[in-house]
This record gives structure tokens, sequence and C-alpha cells, in this order.
């Protein structure tokens, strides 16, 4: 049943076959008129997934010319049905917010102005001040004596923009620094 | 999701955003009335001579067998010329029938068990060549026929339809159905709609939702889920293979929503900012302008009606 249809759709013209509103004896002139005048949008639909937390919603992106006009959550996506939290449902206005920096920005201590950063510079510059916290507080044993390895003074907050196994990765990274302060974004 | 609106209210709705196609959605208002009218008043007649669609067979419905298929059509007999007689009232206003439609009353009247059967599969299958013979025998213009075959035979499979489910959707559960022609009887849908949300309790925090897209049939009007990206035609759900257009301005959540690969079309209504819920198969024909666009477009409809085919 299935090819017959398939091969009818596809091979005849059914122009021929069907009665047309015209050959009903419609004056089509007027709707076809009001056709071509309509101005038209378009857009193509990609499925991709929110960036904001683990659960790793999907979303249905809509694009026009390689620009994003619009997300949605995928109603087919067996994990969010469709619904987005706030921040997901937001998605489109983080890549299309013209106050959304882009780039790293550097405000020097006792400044009052942002300036822009490559990358090279801005992890160095983290890299830096992570060591020299760190030589200078890295206490090595408590009052018992007991060796604790412990950094008071560095504070790791984490984002929901990482898996579960970036946080993994981070987490084990940052105590190996001694870092005893972390928490994470999606929870606060 | 029953339509809240009448196919005449659905209609007048239409002709106040588009006064262009006032002549032709006016016309049509009273056959879709009727066609209706016809469908209740069948209901309980239906269910006094014991017609009712088969019982789901989940394996077979899992290797897409829609219920009625050629093995198992039912055979409607004299309601098939009671329900032509009821809607040749109305088909004879247009001017195509000048008047008149005693040609197909009486094919409508004489109908063998086999002609009947090949009116129904004219229908369902959306192939004019299989009522050739019966129109050259009748003395018939074949499009004359089909465009009645396609006003009456609706009648009969939406009345069994409502018979045996009312406006329940069970292939729905645990995504029983996953093709793009419909469940019961096997046609290409001519409309799609995407579904409101539901609000669940436990996640109140989360928003938006819904937006489920939903075929439906314009012989049998069943509904059924199908995937939001998915292909009714190739089967196919990808990235990137599903596009869409509309009007720039007030498009009202009306688009057509196309397949970048086999380039078909359908007409999709987002119901998620309605309060009113359109007839679907009056909503179809109200987008007509969209068809107009599309055949442009060189894109081919998914299913063909006598609203969006142009040529000759």
């Amino acid at each position: 049943m299935q090819s017959t249809r398939r091969s009818f759709l596809k091979g005849v013209g059914a122009g021929v076959l069907c009665l047309t509103l015209g050959q009903l004896g419609f004056d089509l002139t007027e709707a076809k008129a009001y056709a071509k005048e309509l101005k038209i949008k378009g857009a193509r639909a990609v499925t991709s997934v929110c960036p904001f937390c683990a659960v790793c919603c999907q979303i249905i992106a809509y694009e026009r010319n390689g620009e994003l006009i619009s997300t949605e959550g995928d109603p087919d996506f067996p994990i969010n049905e469709g619904s987005l939290c706030a921040k997901g449902a937001s998605l489109w206005s983080m890549y299309t917010n013209k106050h959304r920096p882009t780039k790293p920005m550097y405000r020097a201590p006792y400044s009052d102005k942002w300036v822009e950063k490559d990358w090279d510079w801005t992890l160095d510059r983290i890299a830096h001040l992570v060591k020299e916290a760190r030589d200078k507080d890295l206490i090595l044993k408590n009052e018992k004596g007991q060796t604790v390895n412990r950094l008071e003074t560095v504070f790791w907050m984490g984002t929901s923009h990482a898996s579960n196994e970036e946080c993994a990765a981070i987490h084990q990274s940052m105590k190996s620094l001694g870092i005893v302060s972390m928490d994470h974004q999606a929870r606060v | 999701m029953p339509s809240t609106k009448t196919p005449a209210e659905t209609l007048t709705d239409i002709v106040k955003r588009r006064p262009a196609l006032r002549s032709i959605l006016e016309a049509f208002a009273p056959i879709y009335e009727e066609q209706e009218k016809q469908t209740e008043r069948l209901v309980p007649v239906m269910k006094e001579k014991g017609l009712s669609l088969p019982v789901i067979n989940p394996s077979r419905f899992n290797l897409g067998v829609s219920l009625l298929t050629e093995k198992n059509l039912p055979h409607f007999g004299p309601l098939l010329s009671d329900v032509a007689s009821g809607m040749a009232a109305v088909l004879r206003t247009l001017p195509q029938f000048n008047g008149h439609t005693d040609g197909f009353d009486a094919l409508f009247r004489e109908l063998s068990v086999d002609d009947e059967e090949k009116l129904i599969n004219a229908c369902t299958k959306n192939d004019p060549s299989i009522v050739q013979e019966l129109a050259k025998s009748h003395n018939m213009p074949l499009p004359n026929l089909m465009f009645a075959v396609e006003m009456i035979v609706p009648v009969l499979f939406r009345a069994l339809r409502r018979r045996s489910l009312k406006d329940s959707t069970p292939w729905d559960e645990n995504n029983m159905w996953q093709q793009g022609y419909c469940p019961v009887c096997g046609s290409y849908p001519t409309i799609a709609w995407l579904d409101k949300p539901v609000v669940d309790e436990r996640n109140t925090y989360l928003s938006e939702g819904g937006g489920r897209k939903h075929l439906h049939c314009g012989v049998c009007g069943a509904n059924w889920r199908f995937l939001r990206l998915g292909c009714p035609f190739c089967s196919v759900s990808k990235s990137k293979q599903l596009e869409m257009f509309s009007e720039e301005k007030n498009p009202y959540g009306e688009s057509v929503d196309f397949c970048s690969d086999c380039h078909c079309y359908y007409p999709t209504v987002d119901l998620r900012e309605r309060t009113e819920l359109p007839n679907l198969d009056a909503q179809a024909l109200g987008m007509m302008h969209l068809d107009i666009i599309a055949r442009e477009k060189e894109l081919t409809p998914l299913r063909h009606s006598f609203w969006n085919t142009f040529s000759a």
C-alpha cells in the first residue's frame, strides 16, 4: 500500500486528475494576487542541546540565512518533553544579546574601567594569581601537626555549562591544589 | 484535540483575516457543514448496523498496518448512496455541477460491492486512476467523480471512527503508531497541528512545553502524534531536514512545513496560542494561500486536494 501511494505521489501529476478550484468554476485571480503580495519568512529547524546544565535538554533551534531566530524545547525528547527551565527558555537571548561579553574583560585593582584582553593573557593571569595565593597561603599541617595541604584563600565556583564528567575533572584538579571551598552555580 | 469551532465558524474567522479568499471559503462552508451534519446523523446508524472499526492489533500496528486495509474495508452498502443524496443538495450549488448532480446520484445508487471498494480506495489512496473506468462507464468527467468521492466517502469514515472511538487516540499510547499515514484508513494527512502545553503540577518551575506535532486525516478525521521534525512522507526525522515558511506579518501560527529531502509539504497550525480550536478540515482549506506559494516553490502536497491543485 505504502509503495503504491509513494509511486503515485511521485510519478503522477495529480493536477490532471484532481478537480481543481478553477475547474470547479472559481476565479482564483484574487487569491493568487493575495498570495503573490504576501511577504514570506522561512526557517530551517535544527536540533541542539541546551548548554546550561548536565540534564542536557534538547532544543529545536530555528535558523534563517545562518542566523539563529528562535529556540524552543523539543517536545519529542524524552527528558524535557518540550519544557525548559528559565535559563533554557532564554537561550535565544544568550546568543543574540548585545550585552553578552564575547571576549575576556579585565578590570585592574582600584580601576573603574573594563579592558578587553585576549585569552593567553587571561589564562596566564589566572594561573599566576592561583600560584601566588597557593605559595603564600597553603596550609601544610593543622594545629595537631597532621598533614592537611589545605588552601583556604581560593574559592572555586563551578558552572552548569559543565557536564558531569567535566565537573568531576575540575573537582579533582581543584583538590590537587588543596582548594576546599567549592560550589556550583546550578545549586545557588 | 476536538475542535471547539464548527467548519462554518472556522471559515468565517479566516475570511475576516483574509477577505481575498471570501468567495471560495464561503462557497465551501455549507458543504463542510453538511458533511458534519451527515456524520453526526450516521454515528447511531453505524451502531445500529453493527459497523465498527477492527480492534487494534499492536503487532500489526507496529509494522505500520492501518486498521482498515484493502482486505478488511467495511461494506457500507445503502449508507453510501444515502450520504451521496444528502450531499448532492449542497454539491450542486457549485458552479461546476451547474445545478444538477444526477450523474453521480445514479452512480452511487447502483454501486456493486466492487465499485464501492474502488470508490473507497480512490479516496483513501488519493488515486483517481482507480475510478477511471467507473467514471467512463457512467459518462462522468473523472475530476468530477473524484471530487464527489472526496466529499462523500469521508463522511462514512468519520462516522465509523466516531462510533468506534469518539475522539480518543489509543494509537498515541506508548507511541504505538509512528507512521506518517493515518492509523485508521491509511490516508496521508491534510494538515498538522501543534498542541498546547500539558501543565505538570510536579514541575511547575518548568516553562512552556507543548508543541507536540499531530497529523490530521482529512478522510476519517483521526489525529495521531508524529515526530516534530520528521517528514511523514520519508518517515525520517533528522536535524536540518524540516523547513517552513509563513506570512511575515500576522502568521496566526499558520505555516507550511516541508521536507528539504523529498520536497513534500503540508500546512501546519500552531494551537498553543489559541483559545478556540478550529475545525481542522476547514482550517486546511483556509490556508490555501500558502498552498499557492508552496506550489510556486515546486513543493508537492502530501495529499492532493482540490484546493492545493492548481494546474488544469
